[in-house]
């Protein structure tokens, strides 16, 4: 065990902090993982337990947390809970549904590229949610399973989200502890991303795409959509689509301009409601604000919050120093080793578990390699080989990730059941052939 | 002004009874809901319009994309049969458990009150566990008019 100097000796009973913190932590992920108690809830109380166990102090626990993860994930939420509003994606949708005439299996091509485009530029949940309803309403006109299309819209608002820095909390996480930017994101993960995407749907094609037909009468009925009238106000289309370019214009240019990601979404947030309330009576704006403040996914930042802590415990216990070592032991200190050892086992990892608290813990995990490794600025194709593993993971089961969980939800309310295991059947190994392309590509350009 | 004197009274739904006869007495009675009784003979909960219609013909998805329908839908076209579809459903798939009710001695006010509190247009009035009928938003006005048929100023717009 290591002797860590930053470890409070305060703990109850005089137990050591590094079993301590081993157990807490160990207890509050099986919990999680049984899916028994809200996450949020529970990661809340472990992080309770950490400072009133003595692992940490309250100071210590409050240093744990990255606000700047908090910040980005809150003002994105912000931006997003108002612009969707304005049902500009859902025209999209069915405007480019209408583009192709129609015809099955174009409209599926279609309803995935738009789903990766947004879930890199939204989040991939509210991408599913805006998506998904109008593939249930398509489908139903033209008589074909919807199960082919939301399968390909799970997979591409996985694989869509895992191109940028605010498509995915994964990416986020990553983005603020390793200081890397959202040109880092879309420098070195979005190149990748359209031949992952690509080989997803020839595979989707060669299971179901054949067989997607309709007739004519059937596809006249989608081309009489209206989808214009899903613009349900103007205004709010012209700020809120205003305030997010400028936004991702921002995330571009945040360097020069010296403005970290949480700065840039927070801003643009506060801009966004401001624009909404401005001519509003103060009890109106109230009455709004409380609203949007409400489509917050507050259960996220506080499970953030918790986990945070948690980590944070386990790090100034000395365990994850102990952790890094035996992986660096296990790996040989070969770069090529460690970074295919990360980014398959965060894949696998992410595929039974939410990839949230893993990418947690492999944080600090990673941060504690770099000396083994020459410094910090050498751990580049390790962060890499987290964010792709663990984003790319999430498309193994409909567990994985949220966002496949919404779809699942969705479909089954529609009375169209998606069942764990036949869609595992199909995306696991499907989620192994695009790790491997993502292994591929990290090794033959960072290693 | 108490509850009890503006009360409609309804049958009450039971086991196995057709959709086609709830729906029959909420229009007869203009009421958007009845109570449902179990064969035990409690009150278990309600059949309402607006939930029924809901969950029988209004799919998440469509709510969600409501502008964005048009004229050409597939469950348009098979209106009538769908309709019949519903209508000779038994009922008791559609009982939502939880309802809001209230003595029939109690204000208009209060019954006013429960509504906007619950957000519902409507209470069932029951005294000791014995129903007497349901008490609507509705009724509540038609008694306000009832008994305010002229104006102070009749023509003349009030502030």
């Amino acid at each position: 065990m290591i002797e860590n100097s930053h470890a409070v000796s305060n703990v109850v009973f005089g137990l050591d902090p590094f079993w301590v913190s081993i157990v807490l932590f160990v207890s509050t992920y099986l919990v999680i993982i049984s899916d028994k108690v809200n996450r949020a809830i529970v990661a809340g109380l472990g992080a309770a337990l950490m400072v009133v166990l003595g692992v940490l102090n309250q100071e210590a626990a409050i240093s744990g947390i990255d606000f700047n993860t908090l910040g980005l994930l809150t003002g994105m939420m912000v931006i997003v809970a108002i612009t969707r509003r304005c049902g500009v994606f859902q025209f999209v949708a069915i405007w480019t549904a209408k583009k192709v005439a129609a015809r099955p299996w174009p409209i599926l091509l279609m309803l995935s590229v738009v789903t990766a485009v947004f879930s890199a530029l939204l989040d991939n949940v509210t991408t599913v949610l805006l998506i998904v309803p109008v593939t249930l309403l398509i489908t139903g006109e033209l008589k074909v399973s919807p199960y082919p299309y939301l399968f390909a819209e799970i997979i591409s608002s996985n694989i869509g989200g895992a191109a940028t820095l605010i498509g995915d909390p994964p990416n986020i996480m990553i983005g603020s502890a390793a200081g890397l930017s959202f040109n880092d994101f879309l420098l070195n993960m979005a190149p990748v991303m359209p031949l992952i995407l690509a080989v997803t749907l020839i595979i989707i094609y060669v299971i179901w795409g054949r067989g997607l037909t309709a007739t004519d009468e059937d596809r006249e009925r989608i081309l009489s959509f209206r989808e214009r009238e899903a613009i349900t106000d103007i205004p709010l289309l012209k700020k809120s689509m205003s305030v997010l370019a400028l936004v991702i214009l921002s995330f571009v240019l945040a360097h020069p301009l010296g403005l970290e990601p949480a700065t840039i979404a927070l801003f643009g947030a506060a801009i966004l409601l401001l624009l909404v309330n401005i001519r509003s009576r103060a009890d109106k704006q109230s009455e709004r604000v409380h609203h949007i403040f409400g489509e917050v996914e507050w259960i996220t930042i506080f499970f953030f919050v918790g986990l945070f802590v948690l980590v944070h415990g386990i790090e100034r216990a000395g365990v994850l120093e102990v952790l890094a070592e035996h992986m660096i032991e296990f790996t040989g200190g070969e770069m090529a080793v460690t970074s295919m050892t990360i980014i398959w086992s965060s894949a696998i990892f992410s595929a039974i578990v939410d990839n949230i608290p893993f990418v947690a813990t492999m944080i600090p995990l990673i941060k504690s390699m770099a000396p083994a490794f020459g410094g910090s600025e050498q751990l580049l194709p390790l962060w890499w080989s987290l964010a792709m593993g663990a984003c790319l993971g999430g498309n193994g089961s409909l567990v994985g990730a949220s966002a496949n969980l919404i779809v699942a939800g969705f479909a089954e309310r529609a009375g169209h059941r998606i069942n764990f295991l036949h869609f595992m059947l199909v995306a696991f190994p499907m989620m192994l052939v695009t790790v491997a392309i993502a292994s591929v590509y990290v090794y033959l350009r960072y290693l | 002004m108490k509850v009890e004197d503006i009360t409609i009274p309804t049958t009450i739904a039971t086991e196995g009874m057709l959709v086609k006869d709830v729906f029959r007495e909420c229009v007869h009675a203009q009421v958007p809901a009845i109570p449902y009784r179990d064969r035990n003979g409690e009150l278990e909960g309600r059949i309402s319009i607006r939930d029924t219609l809901k969950r029988s013909c209004l799919p998440e998805y469509m709510v969600e994309l409501a502008y964005v329908l048009s004229d050409k839908l597939t469950c348009i076209e098979d209106a009538e049969a769908k309709a019949r579809e519903v209508l000779c459903q038994v009922v008791d798939p559609y009982v939502i458990p939880k309802f809001y009710s209230i003595k029939p001695d109690s204000t208009l006010l209060r019954a006013i009150a429960i509504m906007e509190k619950n957000n519902c247009s409507y209470l069932f009035v029951a005294n000791e566990g014995e129903y007497l009928g349901v008490v609507t938003r509705m009724a509540v006005v038609r008694w306000m008019i009832e008994v305010n048929e002229n104006c102070p100023s009749d023509g003349v717009a009030q502030n």
